[in-house]
């Protein structure tokens, strides 16, 4: 999986290509250090193809961190994803735009 | 066997040596010791024989009247030949002591060898006496020169004698010394000296009383003889012979018998002791030395007749016995032609035929075990042949499953089985079991699928019936032994979905459709090889996709455990209707492992052979639980339903089991390592996706798992709500120790 990040006045854009599973879930989050000196956390999700549990867990771990549903936005998910954070009550965790 | 080897001393020798030492040391004690004994009765009785007779001639020579008998007169030129002389001077110490003794009569006790007291006695004594001797009268000197010149002709080879003369005093027992002497060669001490003194002097006394007599002769009347060995308090052990004599009175011939006098010669008793110490000594020494000569030649006598022999057979058995342990057994013992054998030869002679009988048996004994071996060598490579000939891969395919599983019983069995396409759309398995065991029975078995396989594989369209009945009747025919196969030949129609098959007389499949095996029942016919010309009736049934087919032997049914039950086709069908989604695969290997456990303890005396064959199965994936293979998992799917490439069917399938997976990999198996099946089928009918996760772990249910908000904290409770609402279906079963997750997806 491909992460492009980029920190912004305390704002970090994270953009993500191929799959979030277990794997790629771990590397996420080992990954994005800087999540420490953002306020918030934006995603797209455009390349995104898959997201598996472990991935949820990871946005909720940063969800948990930041400080609640408005920190964290999601964007561009494709209707695979989108289902997925419906049907598991995850969209009213995150924002997704 | 080890065996102790001792070198050293003869054994035997050192034990009859010690054995015959001893017997002689006792007797050479024993001996001795009655030897010393009779010795020194002999020469106590010789001895006192020869002072007898010494004192006898003393007496005959102091009684004569002339002093004649045996004496010469000129031997003493002193002496007035008158016996009357010697009696004279008796008289005269008579006097001295009846008038001297009385006044000392009290103080008896204290006048020792050499007291004052007795030297004051015997000075009065003395001077009583010359009173009383009167003139004319032979001096006293010469009476004691005469018992002298006695003593001296006396030989007395001891170390000491004394000889003196005298009287008892009846009222005391005392006898009073009148004249006497000793033998002065032998005196060693002064105190010697005194004793020697006091005994010789006139008037002296020994108080008979005191002495502690040892023996004593009694005496006889007339001259009378009295033998003593008394100890003396100062002296010792001594001897001391008496004898009585009288004189006559005044010349006339006749003697006074009322005077007695005696004479006493005195020896002490080391002349005993030396004789008899010598003469023993001797008699040791000489008997040792016989004994030593008696005990060389006893050995010698021991050691080359015998032992020197049996050492020799000993040590040529030892090398018998050395070259049969680096294996060159070979002939150590010759015949002892000879003339008078004697025991030892008989033994030689005995252990060389043994010998030669163990060396030919052995010789034989290898034959025949070689021969054993080649048997047992070419039985176990007949066991090699005849089962290399079986397949044994598993088939796998879109159109047919199958697997088999087979433990050999120890002997060459009679279990068969095989598989093969026949064609493209035609697929053949079958299970056999040929009668008896042994090399005729592979034989045989080999055979008949040879047969089979040569009329079936052909490749043409044929009716399995009657193709079977042509098989049969060649296997009758050539078939002197009478031997026979049971078996259940089936071929599946992979295009039209059928199965027809023929059970010649073998247990009857078990056929699962829609998840529920049963017995699979039919026409019976005979096994194959029994007789020409029957007519085996074939049937034919229809097969669903994932139905299945299990095939067994009776090494299965009537495997036997410890309590002797068998385990029964009951017990089969029961098992594998436990079991209805577990694939073939895991169901051989499961049923194989129930078999094996029920006969444990008992040694498995048939082939126990099984096969299971799904029609249209599940394609399949095993792999091990390391999260790694959940990709492979992922391109397996991939690529079985490679026609929904792209498609939302298959993305939620993937995501779906993603999650599934994921689950079972990291929890069924706790620590431990396991496998994982996935089975996935795209069913163009139904139009859905069916899949199948199949896992040996820990029984657990993930779709009890209560959706709540805290779910996302609950290890995999958030994915199975996952796959659950993107699925359409999800079931999860639990058949004996697997964990059964069946699924489908609709195509959308």
């Amino acid at each position: 999986m491909e992460i492009n990040k980029n920190l912004e006045d305390g704002k970090l854009f994270v953009a993500l290509k191929g799959r979030l599973d277990t794997i790629t879930s771990q590397e996420l989050l080992a990954n994005l250090t800087e999540v420490d000196q953002a306020k918030e956390l934006e995603f797209d999700f455009k390349d995104l193809e898959y997201i598996s549990s472990a991935g949820l867990r990871a946005i909720l771990a940063y969800q948990k961190k930041l400080g609640g549903k408005d920190k964290v936005v999601i964007r561009n998910m494709n209707p695979v994803v989108e289902n997925v954070f419906k049907v598991t009550g995850f969209a009213t965790l995150v924002t997704i735009a | 066997m080890e065996r102790k080897r001792r070198r050293g001393v003869s054994t035997l020798t050192v034990r009859v040596l010690a054995t015959v030492f001893v017997t002689i040391l006792a007797l050479q004690a024993g001996s001795t010791f009655v030897v010393y004994s009779l010795i020194e009765r002999d020469l106590k009785s010789k001895r006192a024989a020869d002072m007898d007779a010494i004192l006898s001639s003393v007496v005959y020579t102091l009684s004569s009247p002339t002093l004649g008998g045996s004496m010469d007169v000129d031997d003493f030129p002193h002496l007035n030949p008158n016996a009357s002389q010697l009696e004279g001077q008796m008289r005269v110490c008579k006097q001295a002591y009846d008038e001297v003794f009385p006044k000392y009569a009290d103080k008896v006790g204290e006048m020792g060898d050499s007291s004052p007291l007795m030297d004051t006695y015997l000075q009065e004594f003395e001077t009583s006496r010359l009173a009383h001797q009167g003139m004319g009268m032979t001096q006293y000197g010469d009476v004691r020169v005469l018992m002298e010149n006695l003593l001296d002709t006396i030989a007395t080879p001891s170390s000491s004698a004394y000889i003196y003369t005298g009287f008892f005093d009846a009222a005391t027992n005392n006898f009073v010394v009148a004249a006497g002497a000793y033998d002065s060669r032998y005196i060693q001490s002064p105190a010697e000296n005194a004793v020697a003194q006091n005994v010789t002097s006139s008037g002296y006394f020994f108080p008979w009383a005191q002495y502690s007599k040892v023996a004593h002769q009694a005496s006889p009347e007339g001259d009378g003889f009295i033998g003593y060995e008394y100890v003396h308090p100062t002296k010792g052990a001594l001897s001391v012979s008496g004898r009585r004599f009288y004189f006559s009175n005044d010349g006339t011939g006749e003697k006074d018998v009322t005077k007695p006098y005696w004479v006493f010669l005195e020896t002490d008793m080391s002349y005993f002791t030396d004789q008899t110490a010598r003469f023993s000594l001797t008699f040791l020494y000489t008997s040792l030395g016989t004994l030593a000569v008696l005990f060389i030649a006893l050995a010698l006598l021991i050691y080359f007749p015998f032992v020197r022999r049996i050492n020799r057979l000993s040590g040529t058995a030892e090398q018998a016995v050395d070259a049969l342990g680096q294996g060159q057994p070979s002939k150590h013992f010759a015949l002892n032609e000879a003339k008078h054998p004697d025991e030892i030869h008989r033994l030689n002679n005995d252990i060389a035929y043994f010998e030669g009988e163990l060396l030919s048996y052995m010789k034989e004994r290898e034959a025949t075990i070689q021969q054993e071996e080649k048997n047992r060598a070419e039985m176990a490579f007949s066991a090699q042949i005849q089962h290399a000939s079986l397949p044994d891969k598993p088939i796998h395919d879109k159109a047919i499953s199958i697997a088999p599983r087979i433990q050999l019983a120890k002997e060459v069995g009679g279990d068969l089985y095989d598989y093969f396409y026949i064609d493209d759309h035609r697929f053949l398995f079958l299970i056999g079991d040929v009668s008896g065991k042994g090399v005729p029975a592979a034989l045989f078995m080999m055979q008949a699928i040879a047969k089979i396989k040569a009329t079936l594989s052909s490749g043409k369209d044929f009716h399995l019936g009657q193709e079977i009945n042509a098989i049969n009747n060649e296997l009758s025919a050539h078939n002197p032994m009478s031997l026979f196969v049971t078996a259940f030949i089936g071929v599946v129609d992979t295009e039209k979905g059928t199965l027809s098959y023929v059970n010649c007389g073998h247990e009857e499949a078990f056929f699962r459709h829609n998840g529920v095996y049963t017995m699979l029942q039919g026409p019976s016919n005979l096994p194959l090889g029994v007789i020409e010309g029957f007519e085996f009736q074939m049937e034919t049934i229809k097969l669903a996709p994932q139905d299945s087919i299990y095939l067994y032997t009776d090494g299965v049914s009537e495997a036997e455990n410890v309590e002797g039950e068998f385990f029964g086709k009951q017990r089969i069908g029961d098992l594998l209707n436990a079991l209805p989604h577990v694939p073939s695969l895991f169901l051989v290997d499961d049923m194989m492992e129930s078999v094996i456990a029920f006969q444990k303890g008992k040694e498995q005396s048939d082939d126990i052979c099984m096969l299971s064959f799904t029609y249209r199965p599940l394609d399949q994936i095993v792999f091990d639980n390391d999260m790694p293979n959940l990709d492979k998992a992922q391109e397996f799917v991939s690529e079985t339903l490679k026609e929904l490439k792209g498609s939302e069917t298959l993305t939620v399938v993937s995501l779906a089991l993603d999650e599934i997976l994921t689950n079972v990999i990291s929890y069924a198996y706790g620590q431990e390592k396991g496998l994982v099946f996935l089975g996935i089928r795209h069913d163009k009918k139904k139009k859905e996706i069916q899949g199948l996760v199949v896992d040996r772990g820990v029984a657990f249910n993930p779709l009890l798992q209560e959706p709540n908000q805290d779910i996302a904290n609950i290890p995999g409770g958030l994915g199975i709500l996952i796959a659950k609402n993107v699925l359409t279906e999800l079931e999860y079963f639990r058949e004996e120790d697997y964990n059964i997750l069946l699924f489908t997806k609709k195509v959308a």
